[in-house]
């Protein structure tokens, strides 16, 4: 018996045998996840050797049972992460079984399956599965309850910073020996006003000539412990904020890599303005929180612990009472820091979306102004602004409640010191020097506890910071790296597609593709848009890897390929192209940092971009702007096939090169991408198909397939698909120049 | 009411009569504003996508008709809506969630924050990494723990 996708149970494989009709074994079961109702539960489909069944959780008999002999069409599609099976039989009856689309490969094996026993069936040989294929990871399985998933954030998500303190671990360890001895040392005064008080002082107000020798020796010791104290602290404020300041700026430049490997649909799925926000802000906050708040953190607590040995071992009992209330406080902050949290994410989404409102409006401010939208913008950004208030009032509501409680208990708790000290001294169980000392040590004991209680919110805020950014680096390019790549220096140019399908979520873009291009072959792609023309150009890009079937490069499989290396061999031109900030000569080369002057005004010259440079007044030291704004679309686009020439590459992409320019831009950016075509093995994708005479072949698509391909000529003799789109647009010129 | 008659056809399609006239028998209903107007709008469309027919309202169809319609958009539109948000495995995502429908028990993986979307008001919609989608339909009309769960992942 064959088990695709899940196990069914030992019930289950029972109840199968005792619903066949005819006595023969099952072949094959696939599980499904939802019921022929569509609801989700389980409902088992099987086949033996005759008939196929479907038989639901709920229900003892089979919903369905069809003999192979009546199956006249199995077909499979999917919509909304649904699954359908449509089985016909030859009285008319349509009969269809679901799955949710997590399962889709397991049920696609399946109906492979049984269509395979079906025709066997039909042709009288037996069947049996022997294929050996690997169970898929399902997520809608029992078995996800143990997988290991990540904790909730919380603190912890702090802790993973470790991974960017680690190479800096002796600086910081010798930054925590500093804090100990500088704190220990603040800790020295207190201790010195005890003897002031009962050796000094009191003898004194009692009558005794004043020991100024001892009065001498306590102050000097009280300068000396303040100035050690500040040399310390200085030492360690210095070393740490150092360290701590590395750490982040590591950190931001690991994210900014890793943001950098990841593969192109992350950045389709995550909105612009809210990854900026990760890296910049993000880093900064946690760069903040480590060099101030953690260090200040850290000192509070061993001056707490210090503080609270040296209160008990001067007298136990009132050291008691004193730390009394820093249980209740520790609970209150405990109580706090919950709500606090989750707030501080919702400030962290809220100030997302502002920002989103900014990213999205300012490069659009053409389109808002043409359309007198700006009140509706700023409205918009309003809205976004008093959620921002809104979510920042509530927490504020908690927060301020917090800060004063801790001071009530604070004067509560010197208050406890007061009376007890009080008590104490009348029945002399202490002297007035130590009630002096315990006021000194608590003031300090308590103002510490009060910043303690400050550090949560900023614990807090950099957690979560921490979190948004490991969520970065924690997200896997869906385009790994292999792990022996083959590394490449020059390919030679072939290219080929076989049987490669692509999905995105759950939408089939392309479905079977097969395509071969030979070395320095031209082939020209065309069909509608949404034809899955752009997706095959992304796979041999290998923006995106295929869902089956696989891409070859000279024979090897992209995936095998060390990427920096196939990709140098790939030159892209795309319909918007790209400027970076800087000169045009940079932008040139931009895939080729090294290349020499001579080089660029080379590639310029070809790509014909070399005279319209000269024309500007800084020449190729032109500064571009953001978007290239102050060249026309058919400059850009000349820079950026120069920018393309210059890395030589053997594989060119030109993906609709030439439709957002106008026919006579078009005649010059052909004559350019003439040049560049040259002894390179280009994919073509163009709109008007006239830019594709010049092509080997064309290849023809239609809803993610290739529906015909061959020469020009030879496909527009064959008058079909292509003769079809070529007869619509020839309409649309003669319509043109009726007009002109 | 249209002269325009909707009946099962083969390979689930269905197929469009004009009066008594077939007018093409591999065509399929789709939904102009699936979750703004889900009963409004529709468009009888072709395998190649040309529209063939349109209808501003579902019941300016016949019962038979606006039945094999509404059969077939149950599976095209399939959108289980949500009662319950039972546990959630992390407040990073992706997550694991274990929900509560209208048909039935089931997982759900929210792959990012931005899975969830609001369609005005306290309708949202929430894609799972499958690609199934879920709706709901009140989130102030969900349990407190629900709720709160909700708003760990939202703005």
């Amino acid at each position: 018996m064959k088990i695709v996708g899940f196990s069914p149970s030992e019930n289950e494989v029972q109840r199968l045998s005792e619903v066949w009709a005819a006595n023969s074994p099952t072949q094959a079961v696939f599980v499904a996840d939802m019921n022929t109702r569509r609801e989700f539960s389980r409902s088992l489909v099987a086949f033996n050797a005759h008939e196929l069944i479907v038989v639901d959780k709920e229900l003892q008999v089979p919903v369905f049972k069809a003999p192979f002999s009546s199956i006249e069409k199995i077909s499979m599609s999917d919509h909304s992460g649904l699954s359908t099976v449509l089985i016909q039989v030859d009285s008319g009856q349509v009969f269809r079984f679901y799955a949710s689309f997590s399962l889709h490969r397991a049920l696609e094996e399946f109906v492979e399956l049984l269509e395979t026993a079906v025709r066997e069936f039909e042709q009288g040989t037996a069947h049996t599965a022997q294929i050996q294929h690997p169970v898929p990871r399902l997520l809608a399985d029992e078995e996800l309850d143990e997988a290991g998933f990540e904790e909730p954030v919380s603190s912890r998500a702090l802790l993973r910073l470790w991974r960017f303190a680690h190479p800096y671990r002796w600086r910081l360890f010798a930054g925590l020996i500093l804090t100990l001895l500088s704190t220990a040392a603040t800790l020295v005064a207190p201790y010195l006003s005890m003897p002031l008080m009962d050796e000094v002082l009191i003898p004194f107000q009692n009558g005794q000539p004043m020991n100024t020798e001892l009065a001498t020796f306590y102050l000097s010791g009280l300068l000396i412990s303040a100035v050690v104290a500040a040399g310390l602290s200085w030492a360690r404020t210095y070393l740490l904020a150092l360290v701590s300041e590395r750490i982040g700026s590591d950190l931001r430049t690991t994210t900014f890599n890793h943001l950098m490997s990841l593969s192109l649909d992350y950045f389709s799925a995550k909105r612009t303005g809210d990854l900026i926000a990760r890296v910049s802000a993000e880093t900064d906050r946690i760069n903040l929180f480590l060099s101030l708040h953690a260090l200040d953190f850290i000192t509070d607590v061993i001056m707490i612990v210090m503080t609270a040995i040296i209160l008990m071992n001067i007298d136990f009992e009132l050291a008691l009472l004193t730390l009394l209330p820093l249980p209740i406080i520790a609970w209150m902050i405990h109580l706090v820091r919950e709500k606090l949290r989750t707030g501080f994410e919702k400030v962290d989404r809220v100030w997302g979306e502002v920002t989103n409102i900014l990213t999205d409006t300012i490069p659009g401010i053409r389109v808002v102004k043409a359309f007198a939208q700006e009140r509706r913008e700023s409205d918009r950004f309003l809205k976004a602004n008093t959620r921002n208030l809104e979510v920042n009032d509530r927490i504020n509501k908690t927060w301020s409640l917090f800060a004063p409680t801790v001071s009530l208990l604070t004067e509560l708790g010197i208050l406890v010191i007061w009376a007890s000290g009080i008590w104490m001294i009348m029945n002399n169980d202490i002297t007035v020097g130590v009630l002096t000392a315990f006021l000194a040590y608590i003031g300090r004991f308590y103002t510490r506890l009060d910043s303690m209680s400050r550090i949560v919110s900023v614990t807090q805020k950099a957690a979560a910071g921490s979190k948004r950014i490991f969520d970065i680096l924690d997200y896997k390019s869906s385009v790994p790296e292999a792990e022996n790549p083959v590394h490449i220096d020059q390919l030679k140019g072939e290219l080929e597609l076989r049987n490669v399908s692509f999905r995105y979520g759950s939408r089939q873009v392309l479905d079977g593709v097969n395509l071969k291009v030979k070395q320095g072959e031209m082939v020209g792609l065309v069909g509608h848009s949404g034809s899955g023309k752009s997706t095959l150009v992304n796979l041999l890009c290998r923006f995106y890897d295929v869902s089956d079937g696989e891409v070859l490069a000279d024979g090897i499989d992209i995936r095998q390929i060390e990427m920096a290396s196939y990709r140098r061999n790939i030159g892209l031109v795309l319909q918007e192209p790209y400027l970076f900030f800087g000169t045009i000569a940079e932008n040139i080369a931009y895939g080729r940092p090294d290349a020499t002057r001579e080089e660029i005004i080379a590639a310029a010259r070809l790509a014909h971009a070399h005279e319209f440079i000269l024309r500007l007044q800084h020449g190729y030291d032109s500064l571009v702007g953001e978007r290239g704004q102050s060249l026309s679309g058919g400059e850009r686009q000349r820079i950026s096939i120069a920018r393309a020439l210059l890395i030589d590459p053997k594989i060119l992409i030109l993906d609709e090169a030439t439709s957002s320019v106008d026919s006579q831009t078009e005649k010059e950016i052909q004559k350019a991408l003439d040049n560049l075509v040259q002894g390179r093995t280009t994919i073509a994708i163009a709109h008007r198909l006239s830019t594709l005479r010049k092509a080997d072949r064309i290849v023809v698509m239609d809803r993610g397939k290739v529906v015909e391909e061959g020469p020009h000529d030879e496909l527009l003799a064959a008058k079909s698909h292509f003769w079809h789109l070529h007869q619509a647009q020839e309409k649309l010129k003669q319509e043109q120049a009726q007009y002109d | 009411m249209t002269d325009w008659r909707l009946r099962e056809s083969t390979q689930g399609k269905l197929a469009l009569y004009k009066g008594h006239e077939l007018v093409a028998d591999q065509v399929m209903p789709v939904l102009a504003f699936p979750f703004s107007a889900p009963d409004e709008s529709i468009s009888i469309v072709d395998e190649y996508s040309k529209e063939l027919a349109w209808l501003d309202r579902l019941d300016q169809l016949d019962a038979d008709s606006q039945a094999v319609v509404k059969n077939y958009l149950a599976v095209r539109e399939f959108r289980p809506t949500v009662l319950q948000i039972t546990s959630v495995s992390t407040y990073s995502t992706p997550s694991i969630w274990t929900l509560e429908t209208d048909k039935g028990p089931c997982k759900f993986e929210l792959p990012t924050d931005e899975s969830i979307r609001r369609l005005g008001g306290s309708r949202l919609v929430l894609t799972h990494a499958n690609g199934m989608q879920f709706i709901i339909e009140d989130m102030f009309a969900l349990d407190a723990r629900s709720r709160q769960i909700l708003a760990r992942f939202m703005a």
